[in-house]
């Protein structure tokens, strides 16, 4: 598969002299502000921050020296991108710090109705992840299972199910995502490998080890690179061929530019149910900076 | 490789058939009837299982597995199921600014009927396949009903296959206006059960369906939101003979019983039947009712001779032997002397007249281990001296009706945490074994029984057993099967959303604070197998009313419904035992005796991560800090 992805190093002169508008989410940590920094010297570049209010389960939306409050995220987003002339424009999507559910549902934006002349994305991952003496706890405290905005989609109640999980670091978050399905699905699971330290598939899969076994369900495992999200859709892709007739979800639990590959492959495949857990992230929850990746999208999605 | 018979213990994981695994816990069951059902129960309690095998579809396999013929079938009173598992995470999408709250409640209305008129499609279908119904008589009804509503032209051509391809397309219709692709506009808005009732109300009118009580069972009922229950309420309201809504339900999981119209509520015995697995079955029936539940599943299993003895549970768990435990703990020599040097001490420290002290040193620690604990917990006790102790010995002793002696009493109801205390005192490990312990380990909820004999099989499998020469699991087998399922149960509850941790700590505390009570070397034995407390209504505030309801929802614990329910022995408290299924992660003896008290400060202190190890708890239960270390911890 075609995977135009590049080292920040690499393309950060282009990036500067073309990127018309910065999404990003907030910019707390260095790590967070890396790709910021990098190209902060283009002047005609517009900042949009999308971040979550202080104290408040609300978004808000910062650009252009104005503050926008989100109440509903499916009809508020598409109008104030709306005056941006983002079609116009070359877009670099920073997902390091980007809530999940809203560059999810950017990216259906982005694809389906207000398309970006380019379409970048970009992520910064850690050296490690702050760990509470054994465990990771990446997160204050989970939501109720529920779907991204913009992908509420049906269950065929009749038809058999798959799921794909694309794990994460942290335990406890499988077992309500698969008893929520029904009947219950065959499951694959997608892990971040080379992650951020050899030692990554193994601690995954010790955190998420007593799930595992307790479903008693057999699964099959991939591996995706961490610093793109073409493996995800491809891996996406071959589960969804070789089953054609049961119906997929994909659960994103794993780091974004995964993600990203989950969202990418909802949006051109309709009949995809991805489900989430809506986790409310720390703000300190990694160490350092490993590395950065900018992955080309329109590219990849004028071809897929 | 021999197949674990257990593998599958949740009815979607049953993908074949449910049907095949499905027991009635009473043949004369008629929980769905004219009045619309309640099932509430905790996760395994077998209301999906129940739900599903109620539908039309389990509904006409059985017949056919019976040969019965759909005239036959028809021909006398019959309940047709219509099932509907709640899509949550596509339901929760149904809010936001750009409708008010009325219309997306009437959006789900809409959904609602469409989603439901799509199965009865099915089911006449099926029906006009099998030549039970007169196709041309049922695409009739369907003209009258629905045409208008899904957009069926007079000239457009009439089949089932249309019919159902238009409700898709409805439903299509509401998926692309919450996702924000379609306006509202393009979509008629229904009332509840609008559809439902009329087309249910027409098939009535078909002689094939006279003596037919059509039931729409709703299942996963508490991930609705308040209003949507309401609807669903308002539902359940005005069930008639006819038609039925009935729901299944987590327990606390029903929020509210008001209905659409102002004022109206639904209310138990009136509007339905209201059925609790953990309350309403028979304890005396419960252990035949899981006999029957494995049978079905080894049938598969078991050929040839002895059907009934290798299809029967009890061969492989047998029964727990509390003379077997006191025996092993017996022959610990050592430990039994040190045991009997102590009580020989305390006897000398205790008794004041002197003369006779040999002789009760001697009869009070020359016996039975199980006596001689409980004389050194008995010694313990204020008033009560050697000498009375040693007279009330030699009374049973020579009692020819023991259990009207006060030693019995003493001795009877302690003998569980006897052991508990010899295995800790002795270092030796408490076992959990037998049909009779794995009976009660579970209470009333189904999948845990399974679970217990999933692990069981699975830990004997890999020992070598098989079904081809079937054999008993060793007491040590089931053992570690009840201690891992009690500990993946109890790991599993950090995942629940928004209060797993502190209900994670909570459960761990407590469970250690009971086992701390139950295994003090300092223990009277008059105080039994604490484990459950009781709090004080009056006392309870928001955060614990909040913490209480989600341990009961997850079953972590299970509430003392003589006490929730009946208030009239104890209106001013409300009693909470921890799950048994927790027992052998804490190494603690099961049973309810005896109840402590927690204020509801306390209750907060356990949910937090220090909890028990805080000093207060220590002096006000009288611990000391060795046994909590001796406990199981994090």
């Amino acid at each position: 598969m075609f995977k135009p992805f590049y080292r920040l190093e690499n393309i950060v002169e282009y990036l500067k002299n073309n990127v018309n508008i910065l999404v990003h989410g907030p910019l707390s940590t260095e790590r967070n502000l890396y790709i910021k920094n990098h190209i902060v010297e283009s002047e005609t570049c517009l900042h949009i921050c999308i971040e979550r209010e202080q104290n408040n389960s609300n978004f808000v939306l910062k650009g252009n020296g104005k503050t926008y409050i989100i109440q509903d995220k499916i009809s508020d987003l598409p109008k104030l991108l709306n005056s941006y002339n983002i079609n116009k424009s070359t877009v670099l999507l920073d997902i390091t710090s980007l809530d999940q559910s809203i560059f999810f549902y950017l990216i259906k934006l982005f694809i389906t109705s207000i398309k970006p002349k380019f379409l970048f994305s970009g992520y910064t991952s850690p050296i490690n992840y702050i760990k509470n003496i054994d465990n990771f706890e990446l997160s204050e405290s989970l939501q109720e299972n529920g779907s991204f905005p913009g992908f509420a989609r049906r269950e065929n109640p009749g038809q058999e199910k798959i799921i794909v999980i694309i794990l994460g670091y942290e335990s406890g978050r499988i077992t309500q995502l698969i008893e929520s399905i029904s009947p219950d699905p065959e499951v694959y699971i997608i892990i971040s490998y080379p992650g951020i330290s050899p030692e990554t598939k193994q601690t995954i899969f010790e955190k998420n080890y007593i799930e595992l076994n307790k479903l008693q369900l057999e699964s099959t495992t991939y591996y995706a690179s961490l610093n793109h999200p073409f493996d995800v859709i491809n891996i996406l892709k071959r589960i969804e061929t070789a089953n054609p007739k049961k119906q997929l979800f994909v659960a994103p639990l794993g780091p974004r530019p995964l993600t990203l590959g989950a969202a990418i492959f909802s949006v051109l495949n309709n009949k995809v149910i991805p489900v989430y857990d809506f986790p409310l992230e720390k703000t300190l929850r990694s160490n350092g900076i490993k590395d950065c990746f900018v992955s080309d999208l329109s590219s990849l999605i004028k071809i897929l | 490789m021999t197949v674990n018979p257990f593998k599958a213990f949740r009815t979607e994981q049953l993908n074949i058939n449910p049907w095949d695994y499905f027991i009635r816990y009473d043949k004369d069951d008629s929980l769905l009837g004219d009045r619309p059902l309640v099932y509430e129960g905790g996760r395994g309690s077998g209301k999906t299982m129940y739900f599903y095998c109620n539908s039309w579809l389990p509904t006409l396999k059985v017949a056919e597995n019976n040969n019965e013929s759909l005239n036959d079938l028809f021909s006398k009173r019959v309940n047709v199921g219509f099932y509907h598992k709640v899509n949550d995470t596509f339901l929760k999408s149904f809010k936001g600014d750009r409708l008010d709250e009325n219309k997306w409640l009437s959006l789900f209305d809409t959904y609602f009927n469409y989603i439901i008129i799509k199965d009865i499609i099915c089911f006449l279908e099926t029906l006009t396949e099998k030549n039970y119904l007169e196709k041309r008589k049922v695409l009739e009804i369907f003209d009258k009903i629905l045409s208008e509503k899904i957009g069926i032209e007079k000239d457009e051509e009439h089949t089932f296959h249309i019919f159902r391809n238009k409700v898709d397309a409805k439903l299509d219709f509401i998926q692309s206006f919450i996702n924000n692709d379609l306006d509202i506009n393009r979509i008629i808005l229904l009332t509840p059960s609008q559809l439902i009732d009329s087309l249910l109300a027409e098939l009535h009118g078909l002689s094939e369906f006279q003596y037919t009580q059509f039931h729409i069972l709703i299942d996963q009922f508490e991930t609705l939101s308040t209003e949507q229950q309401v609807r669903i309420n308002t539902l359940i309201k005005k069930s008639d003979s006819k038609i039925v809504y009935n729901i299944a339900v987590k327990t606390l999981g029903h929020k509210t019983y008001d209905t659409l119209v102002d004022g109206e509520v639904i209310q138990r015995k009136h509007d339905y039947r209201h059925f609790r697995i953990e309350q309403d079955i028979d304890e005396e029936k419960y252990p035949d009712f899981l006999k029957s539940i494995i049978k079905k599943r080894l049938e598969a299993f078991i050929a040839g001779d002895n059907v009934e003895e290798f299809t029967d549970i009890n061969y492989y768990l047998g029964q727990y032997d509390f003379d077997d435990e006191l025996n092993e703990l017996s022959k610990k020599g050592d430990r039994v002397n040190t045991l009997r040097n102590e009580v020989a001490d305390l006897i000398r420290k205790n008794q004041k007249e002197k003369e006779a002290i040999e002789d009760i040193i001697d009869s009070l620690t020359k016996c039975d281990l199980l006596n001689l604990r409980l004389h050194k917990a008995l010694l313990l006790r204020k008033g009560l001296t050697p000498e009375i102790i040693y007279k009330n010995f030699l009374e049973y002793n020579s009692a020819s009706n023991k259990t009207t002696t006060a030693y019995h009493n003493w001795l009877n109801p302690a003998k569980p945490n006897i052991i508990v205390l010899l295995c800790r005192e002795f270092r030796h490990p408490k076992k959990y074994y037998g049909f009779n312990t794995f009976t009660y380990l579970s209470k009333g909820v189904i999948r845990n029984f399974l679970e217990l004999c999933e692990n069981a099989f699975d830990i004997a499998i890999a020992n070598g057993f098989s079904f081809n020469e079937p054999r008993q699991l060793t007491k040590e087998e089931q053992n570690r099967a009840a201690i891992e399922t009690s500990k993946s149960n109890l790991m599993e509850l950090k995942q629940f959303r928004g209060y797993g941790r502190p209900l994670f700590n909570f459960i761990i505390n407590l469970g250690n604070l009971f086992y701390a009570i139950q295994c003090n070397p300092k223990h009277t034995l008059s105080q039994l197998n604490v484990n459950h407390f009781s709090i004080k209504i009056i006392e309870k505030d928001e955060k614990v009313e909040t913490l209480l309801r989600m341990a009961e929802k997850h079953n972590a614990l299970l509430v003392d419904l003589a006490t929730k329910v009946d208030k009239t022995n104890s209106p001013d408290i409300e009693n909470y035992f921890l799950n048994y299924l927790f027992c052998p992660y804490f190494k603690i003896a099961y049973g309810k005796k005896y109840s402590i008290s927690l204020s509801a400060n306390e209750i907060m202190q356990l949910s937090e991560m220090e909890g028990i190890n805080n000093r207060k708890f220590l002096n006000r239960f009288n611990l000391e800090e060795e046994i909590i270390d001796q406990g199981t911890l994090f």
